[in-house]
Protein backbone atom coordinates (compact mmCIF):
# COMPACT_ATOMS: atom_id res chain seq x y z
CA UNK A 1 0.00 0.00 0.00
CA UNK A 2 2.85 2.34 0.97
CA UNK A 3 4.60 1.63 -2.31
CA UNK A 4 1.35 2.17 -4.20
CA UNK A 5 0.91 5.60 -2.63
CA UNK A 6 4.53 6.39 -3.31
CA UNK A 7 4.32 5.72 -7.04
CA UNK A 8 1.03 7.59 -7.31
CA UNK A 9 2.66 10.59 -5.66
CA UNK A 10 5.72 10.37 -7.95
CA UNK A 11 3.39 10.06 -10.95
CA UNK A 12 1.43 13.14 -9.87
CA UNK A 13 4.67 15.04 -9.54
CA UNK A 14 5.57 14.16 -13.11
CA UNK A 15 2.06 15.02 -14.24
CA UNK A 16 2.28 18.45 -12.63
CA UNK A 17 5.45 19.24 -14.56
CA UNK A 18 3.77 18.57 -17.91
CA UNK A 19 0.38 20.10 -17.10
CA UNK A 20 1.06 23.05 -19.41
CA UNK A 21 -0.13 21.23 -22.56
CA UNK A 22 -1.30 23.81 -25.07
CA UNK A 23 -5.02 23.56 -25.88
CA UNK A 24 -5.93 22.51 -29.39
CA UNK A 25 -7.73 25.04 -31.60
CA UNK A 26 -10.02 24.42 -34.58
CA UNK A 27 -7.23 25.18 -37.04
CA UNK A 28 -4.81 22.76 -35.35
CA UNK A 29 -7.48 20.07 -35.37
CA UNK A 30 -8.21 20.57 -39.08
CA UNK A 31 -4.49 20.43 -39.87
CA UNK A 32 -4.16 17.14 -37.96
CA UNK A 33 -7.25 15.63 -39.65
CA UNK A 34 -6.05 16.61 -43.14
CA UNK A 35 -2.59 15.23 -42.48
CA UNK A 36 -4.00 11.94 -41.13
CA UNK A 37 -6.38 11.54 -44.07
CA UNK A 38 -3.44 12.08 -46.45
CA UNK A 39 -1.33 9.62 -44.48
CA UNK A 40 -4.06 6.98 -44.51
CA UNK A 41 -4.53 7.42 -48.25
CA UNK A 42 -0.77 7.06 -48.75
CA UNK A 43 -0.69 3.90 -46.60
CA UNK A 44 -3.55 2.33 -48.55
CA UNK A 45 -1.96 3.33 -51.88
CA UNK A 46 1.40 1.86 -50.89
CA UNK A 47 -0.25 -1.30 -49.69
CA UNK A 48 -2.38 -1.72 -52.80
CA UNK A 49 0.54 -0.80 -55.05
CA UNK A 50 2.85 -3.33 -53.43
CA UNK A 51 0.32 -6.12 -53.58
CA UNK A 52 -1.04 -5.34 -57.02
CA UNK A 53 2.28 -4.69 -58.77
CA UNK A 54 2.36 -8.15 -60.36
CA UNK A 55 -1.13 -7.66 -61.69
CA UNK A 56 -0.19 -4.27 -63.15
CA UNK A 57 2.85 -5.80 -64.88
CA UNK A 58 0.70 -8.60 -66.19
CA UNK A 59 -2.14 -6.37 -67.46
CA UNK A 60 0.33 -3.95 -69.12
CA UNK A 61 2.20 -6.78 -70.73
CA UNK A 62 -0.95 -8.53 -71.97
CA UNK A 63 -2.65 -5.41 -73.35
CA UNK A 64 0.55 -4.21 -75.03
CA UNK A 65 1.05 -7.61 -76.67
CA UNK A 66 -2.62 -7.84 -77.65
CA UNK A 67 -2.58 -4.53 -79.58
CA UNK A 68 0.88 -5.09 -81.01
CA UNK A 69 -0.07 -8.50 -82.42
CA UNK A 70 -3.67 -7.72 -83.31
CA UNK A 71 -4.82 -10.33 -85.85
CA UNK A 72 -2.56 -13.14 -84.61
CA UNK A 73 -5.33 -15.38 -83.28
CA UNK A 74 -3.21 -17.60 -80.99
CA UNK A 75 -1.47 -14.62 -79.32
CA UNK A 76 -4.77 -12.74 -78.98
CA UNK A 77 -6.40 -15.76 -77.35
CA UNK A 78 -3.49 -16.15 -74.93
CA UNK A 79 -3.65 -12.48 -73.91
CA UNK A 80 -7.45 -12.40 -73.57
CA UNK A 81 -7.39 -15.70 -71.66
CA UNK A 82 -4.82 -14.25 -69.26
CA UNK A 83 -6.87 -11.09 -68.68
CA UNK A 84 -10.08 -13.12 -68.20
CA UNK A 85 -8.32 -15.31 -65.66
CA UNK A 86 -6.96 -12.40 -63.69
CA UNK A 87 -9.91 -9.96 -63.61
CA UNK A 88 -11.88 -11.96 -60.97
CA UNK A 89 -8.75 -12.11 -58.81
CA UNK A 90 -8.27 -8.33 -59.05
CA UNK A 91 -11.94 -7.68 -58.19
CA UNK A 92 -11.78 -10.04 -55.19
CA UNK A 93 -8.55 -8.37 -54.08
CA UNK A 94 -10.02 -4.85 -54.25
CA UNK A 95 -13.08 -5.98 -52.25
CA UNK A 96 -10.86 -7.44 -49.55
CA UNK A 97 -8.69 -4.31 -49.41
CA UNK A 98 -11.81 -2.17 -48.92
CA UNK A 99 -12.92 -4.47 -46.11
CA UNK A 100 -9.47 -4.34 -44.50
CA UNK A 101 -9.16 -0.56 -44.54
CA UNK A 102 -12.85 0.26 -44.11
CA UNK A 103 -14.43 1.19 -40.76
CA UNK A 104 -14.19 -1.85 -38.44
CA UNK A 105 -17.61 -1.71 -36.81
CA UNK A 106 -21.15 -0.94 -37.90
CA UNK A 107 -21.91 2.82 -38.12
CA UNK A 108 -22.83 4.18 -34.71
CA UNK A 109 -21.41 1.16 -32.86
CA UNK A 110 -19.62 1.73 -29.55
CA UNK A 111 -15.85 1.99 -29.24
CA UNK A 112 -14.64 -1.54 -28.34
CA UNK A 113 -12.48 -2.28 -25.32
CA UNK A 114 -8.79 -3.05 -25.79
CA UNK A 115 -9.28 -6.82 -25.92
CA UNK A 116 -12.01 -6.68 -28.57
CA UNK A 117 -10.17 -4.03 -30.55
CA UNK A 118 -6.97 -6.10 -30.74
CA UNK A 119 -8.97 -9.26 -31.45
CA UNK A 120 -10.88 -7.64 -34.33
CA UNK A 121 -7.68 -6.10 -35.79
CA UNK A 122 -6.03 -9.52 -35.63
CA UNK A 123 -9.02 -11.24 -37.24
CA UNK A 124 -9.22 -8.67 -40.05
CA UNK A 125 -5.52 -8.81 -40.83
CA UNK A 126 -5.29 -12.62 -40.53
CA UNK A 127 -8.37 -13.00 -42.73
CA UNK A 128 -6.85 -10.77 -45.42
CA UNK A 129 -3.48 -12.51 -45.15
CA UNK A 130 -5.13 -15.93 -45.64
CA UNK A 131 -6.90 -14.59 -48.74
CA UNK A 132 -3.67 -13.03 -50.07
CA UNK A 133 -1.73 -16.26 -49.60
CA UNK A 134 -4.39 -18.21 -51.50
CA UNK A 135 -4.37 -15.55 -54.22
CA UNK A 136 -0.58 -15.67 -54.45
CA UNK A 137 -0.57 -19.46 -54.73
CA UNK A 138 -2.89 -19.24 -57.72
CA UNK A 139 -1.87 -15.88 -59.15
CA UNK A 140 1.93 -16.13 -59.14
CA UNK A 141 2.28 -19.40 -61.12
CA UNK A 142 -0.53 -18.37 -63.50
CA UNK A 143 0.93 -14.92 -64.21
CA UNK A 144 4.47 -16.27 -64.56
CA UNK A 145 3.18 -19.03 -66.83
CA UNK A 146 1.36 -16.55 -69.09
CA UNK A 147 4.41 -14.26 -69.25
CA UNK A 148 6.69 -17.21 -70.13
CA UNK A 149 4.27 -18.57 -72.72
CA UNK A 150 3.66 -15.23 -74.46
CA UNK A 151 7.36 -14.26 -74.38
CA UNK A 152 8.46 -17.55 -75.94
CA UNK A 153 5.64 -17.53 -78.51
CA UNK A 154 6.56 -14.03 -79.68
CA UNK A 155 10.28 -13.69 -79.25
CA UNK A 156 11.83 -17.19 -79.32
CA UNK A 157 11.96 -19.14 -82.53
CA UNK A 158 9.87 -22.32 -82.26
CA UNK A 159 8.20 -21.14 -79.06
CA UNK A 160 7.82 -23.35 -75.97
CA UNK A 161 7.59 -26.71 -77.87
CA UNK A 162 11.05 -26.17 -79.41
CA UNK A 163 12.66 -24.86 -76.15
CA UNK A 164 10.95 -26.60 -73.21
CA UNK A 165 13.92 -26.44 -70.83
CA UNK A 166 14.65 -22.77 -71.50
CA UNK A 167 10.94 -21.95 -71.06
CA UNK A 168 10.86 -23.89 -67.79
CA UNK A 169 13.97 -22.08 -66.52
CA UNK A 170 12.47 -18.70 -67.52
CA UNK A 171 9.25 -19.62 -65.70
CA UNK A 172 11.15 -20.79 -62.60
CA UNK A 173 13.21 -17.57 -62.45
CA UNK A 174 10.03 -15.45 -62.64
CA UNK A 175 8.37 -17.53 -59.92
CA UNK A 176 11.47 -17.34 -57.68
CA UNK A 177 11.77 -13.56 -58.10
CA UNK A 178 8.08 -13.11 -57.33
CA UNK A 179 8.27 -15.36 -54.27
CA UNK A 180 11.25 -13.45 -52.84
CA UNK A 181 9.42 -10.12 -53.28
CA UNK A 182 6.16 -11.52 -51.87
CA UNK A 183 7.88 -13.04 -48.86
CA UNK A 184 9.60 -9.74 -47.95
CA UNK A 185 6.32 -7.89 -48.36
CA UNK A 186 4.38 -10.42 -46.29
CA UNK A 187 6.89 -10.28 -43.47
CA UNK A 188 6.69 -6.48 -43.28
CA UNK A 189 2.94 -6.06 -43.68
CA UNK A 190 1.46 -9.24 -42.21
CA UNK A 191 3.77 -11.63 -40.35
CA UNK A 192 5.35 -9.07 -37.99
CA UNK A 193 2.13 -7.11 -37.28
CA UNK A 194 0.20 -10.35 -36.73
CA UNK A 195 2.88 -11.58 -34.35
CA UNK A 196 2.65 -8.32 -32.39
CA UNK A 197 -1.16 -8.51 -32.19
CA UNK A 198 -0.99 -12.18 -31.16
CA UNK A 199 1.46 -11.32 -28.36
CA UNK A 200 -0.89 -8.62 -27.08
CA UNK A 201 -3.85 -11.00 -27.30
CA UNK A 202 -1.95 -13.76 -25.48
CA UNK A 203 -0.96 -11.25 -22.84
CA UNK A 204 -4.61 -10.27 -22.38
CA UNK A 205 -5.80 -13.90 -22.32
CA UNK A 206 -3.15 -15.02 -19.83
CA UNK A 207 -4.34 -12.65 -17.13
CA UNK B 1 -18.77 17.01 -38.21
CA UNK B 2 -21.05 20.05 -37.70
CA UNK B 3 -19.54 23.26 -36.37
CA UNK B 4 -21.52 22.96 -33.12
CA UNK B 5 -20.42 19.36 -32.51
CA UNK B 6 -16.86 20.31 -33.34
CA UNK B 7 -16.92 23.12 -30.78
CA UNK B 8 -18.22 20.80 -28.07
CA UNK B 9 -15.62 18.20 -29.12
CA UNK B 10 -12.83 20.76 -28.74
CA UNK B 11 -14.12 21.83 -25.32
CA UNK B 12 -14.27 18.21 -24.05
CA UNK B 13 -10.94 17.41 -25.68
CA UNK B 14 -9.06 20.37 -24.25
CA UNK B 15 -10.35 19.64 -20.74
CA UNK B 16 -8.77 16.19 -20.99
CA UNK B 17 -5.91 16.69 -23.44
CA UNK B 18 -3.37 15.66 -20.79
CA UNK B 19 -4.70 12.08 -21.17
CA UNK B 20 -3.50 11.92 -24.76
CA UNK B 21 -0.08 13.33 -23.86
CA UNK B 22 0.34 10.83 -21.04
CA UNK B 23 -0.68 7.86 -23.21
CA UNK B 24 1.80 8.98 -25.89
CA UNK B 25 4.54 9.47 -23.32
CA UNK B 26 3.87 6.05 -21.78
CA UNK B 27 4.24 4.24 -25.09
CA UNK B 28 7.01 6.38 -26.63
CA UNK B 29 8.94 7.93 -23.75
CA UNK B 30 12.13 8.58 -25.74
CA UNK B 31 11.06 8.99 -29.36
CA UNK B 32 9.65 12.47 -29.98
CA UNK B 33 8.77 11.84 -33.64
CA UNK B 34 6.84 8.64 -32.86
CA UNK B 35 5.15 10.37 -29.93
CA UNK B 36 3.98 13.22 -32.16
CA UNK B 37 2.79 10.72 -34.78
CA UNK B 38 0.82 8.78 -32.16
CA UNK B 39 -0.61 12.04 -30.78
CA UNK B 40 -1.97 12.93 -34.22
CA UNK B 41 -3.29 9.40 -34.73
CA UNK B 42 -5.17 9.53 -31.42
CA UNK B 43 -6.60 12.97 -32.26
CA UNK B 44 -7.84 11.64 -35.59
CA UNK B 45 -9.43 8.56 -33.98
CA UNK B 46 -11.07 10.70 -31.27
CA UNK B 47 -12.45 13.06 -33.90
CA UNK B 48 -13.75 10.12 -35.98
CA UNK B 49 -15.35 8.35 -32.99
CA UNK B 50 -16.78 11.42 -31.23
CA UNK B 51 -20.25 10.95 -32.72
CA UNK B 52 -20.32 7.47 -31.15
CA UNK B 53 -19.83 8.95 -27.70
CA UNK B 54 -23.25 8.85 -26.11
CA UNK B 55 -22.26 9.88 -22.60
CA UNK B 56 -22.78 6.36 -21.18
CA UNK B 57 -19.37 6.58 -19.55
CA UNK B 58 -17.28 9.55 -18.44
CA UNK B 59 -15.68 11.43 -21.34
CA UNK B 60 -12.24 10.72 -19.85
CA UNK B 61 -12.95 6.94 -19.72
CA UNK B 62 -14.05 6.99 -23.37
CA UNK B 63 -10.95 9.00 -24.24
CA UNK B 64 -8.65 6.49 -22.52
CA UNK B 65 -10.34 3.68 -24.45
CA UNK B 66 -9.82 5.34 -27.84
CA UNK B 67 -6.30 6.52 -26.98
CA UNK B 68 -5.10 3.14 -25.72
CA UNK B 69 -6.72 1.23 -28.61
CA UNK B 70 -4.92 3.56 -31.00
CA UNK B 71 -1.59 3.34 -29.14
CA UNK B 72 -1.53 -0.48 -29.11
CA UNK B 73 -2.41 -0.77 -32.80
CA UNK B 74 -0.09 2.13 -33.69
CA UNK B 75 2.90 0.22 -32.27
CA UNK B 76 2.39 -2.64 -34.72
CA UNK B 77 2.60 -0.19 -37.63
CA UNK B 78 5.65 1.54 -36.25
CA UNK B 79 8.83 0.56 -38.08
CA UNK B 80 11.20 2.00 -35.48
CA UNK B 81 13.23 0.02 -32.98
CA UNK B 82 11.32 -1.20 -29.94
CA UNK B 83 11.29 1.08 -26.93
CA UNK B 84 12.89 -1.46 -24.62
CA UNK B 85 16.11 -1.35 -26.65
CA UNK B 86 16.32 2.40 -26.12
CA UNK B 87 15.51 1.92 -22.46
CA UNK B 88 18.50 -0.36 -21.94
CA UNK B 89 20.80 2.26 -23.44
CA UNK B 90 19.27 4.97 -21.35
CA UNK B 91 19.57 2.99 -18.13
CA UNK B 92 23.10 1.95 -18.94
CA UNK B 93 24.20 5.52 -19.51
CA UNK B 94 22.74 6.83 -16.25
CA UNK B 95 24.84 7.51 -13.19
CA UNK B 96 22.95 6.16 -10.18
CA UNK B 97 24.04 8.29 -7.24
CA UNK B 98 21.49 7.67 -4.50
CA UNK B 99 22.15 10.82 -2.51
CA UNK B 100 21.75 13.26 -5.40
CA UNK B 101 18.72 11.69 -6.94
CA UNK B 102 16.05 14.35 -6.76
CA UNK B 103 12.32 14.16 -7.26
CA UNK B 104 12.66 14.59 -11.02
CA UNK B 105 15.01 11.67 -11.13
CA UNK B 106 12.36 9.62 -9.34
CA UNK B 107 9.82 10.58 -11.99
CA UNK B 108 12.25 9.68 -14.75
CA UNK B 109 12.99 6.35 -13.11
CA UNK B 110 9.28 5.57 -12.76
CA UNK B 111 8.79 6.28 -16.47
CA UNK B 112 11.71 4.00 -17.28
CA UNK B 113 10.27 1.24 -15.12
CA UNK B 114 6.89 1.59 -16.85
CA UNK B 115 8.59 1.55 -20.27
CA UNK B 116 10.00 -1.89 -19.46
CA UNK B 117 6.49 -3.36 -18.96
CA UNK B 118 4.43 -5.15 -21.63
CA UNK B 119 1.97 -3.07 -23.69
CA UNK B 120 -1.05 -4.22 -21.68
CA UNK B 121 0.67 -3.77 -18.32
CA UNK B 122 1.60 -0.23 -19.38
CA UNK B 123 -2.07 0.47 -20.07
CA UNK B 124 -3.19 -0.97 -16.73
CA UNK B 125 -0.64 0.90 -14.61
CA UNK B 126 -1.28 4.13 -16.51
CA UNK B 127 -5.00 3.86 -15.78
CA UNK B 128 -4.30 3.00 -12.15
CA UNK B 129 -1.94 5.95 -11.71
CA UNK B 130 -4.52 8.18 -13.36
CA UNK B 131 -6.90 7.09 -10.58
CA UNK B 132 -9.32 5.13 -12.71
CA UNK B 133 -11.14 2.59 -10.56
CA UNK B 134 -11.12 -1.18 -11.20
CA UNK B 135 -14.49 -1.06 -12.98
CA UNK B 136 -13.23 1.61 -15.37
CA UNK B 137 -9.93 -0.19 -15.98
CA UNK B 138 -11.85 -3.41 -16.68
CA UNK B 139 -14.22 -1.67 -19.10
CA UNK B 140 -11.34 -0.01 -20.97
CA UNK B 141 -9.13 -3.10 -21.26
CA UNK B 142 -11.81 -5.80 -21.57
CA UNK B 143 -10.34 -7.71 -18.60
CA UNK B 144 -12.34 -8.77 -15.56
CA UNK B 145 -12.04 -6.82 -12.31
CA UNK B 146 -10.31 -9.78 -10.68
CA UNK B 147 -7.77 -9.97 -13.49
CA UNK B 148 -7.10 -6.26 -13.22
CA UNK B 149 -6.46 -6.54 -9.50
CA UNK B 150 -4.19 -9.61 -9.88
CA UNK B 151 -2.21 -7.94 -12.65
CA UNK B 152 -1.85 -4.72 -10.71
CA UNK B 153 -0.25 -6.61 -7.83
CA UNK B 154 2.18 -8.21 -10.31
CA UNK B 155 2.93 -4.88 -12.03
CA UNK B 156 3.56 -3.06 -8.75
CA UNK B 157 5.93 -5.85 -7.71
CA UNK B 158 7.81 -5.48 -11.00
CA UNK B 159 7.99 -1.69 -10.64
CA UNK B 160 9.17 -1.98 -7.05
CA UNK B 161 11.89 -4.42 -8.10
CA UNK B 162 13.02 -2.11 -10.88
CA UNK B 163 13.06 1.00 -8.72
CA UNK B 164 14.94 -0.73 -5.93
CA UNK B 165 17.51 -1.96 -8.40
CA UNK B 166 18.27 1.44 -9.92
CA UNK B 167 17.76 3.78 -6.96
Amino acid sequence: MAFSNEIVSVWKEGKASDEGCAPLGGKDLHAIISSRVRKQFKTVSQFVWAAIVYQIILYSFLTHTLFRHWGDMWTMLLCLGGVALYVPLTIAFIRRVRKLFGPPGAPGSMVPDLFHKVESEHTRLADFFRFKKRMDWIGVPVSCGIIALVTFTLFVKGGVPANPLAALAFFAIWVAMSLVAIHAENRKRFISPLRHLQQVLDDLKNS
Amino acid sequence: MHAETETSFLVDLNQNIGIVHRVCHTYFPYDTAEREDLFQDIMYQLWKSYLQFKGESKFSTWMYKVALNTAITHIRRSTRAPQNAELTESVGGTAHTDEHMGRLEEVRLLHEAIAALSHIDKAIILLHLEEQNYDEIASITGLTKTNVSVRLVRIKRALKGYLQKYR
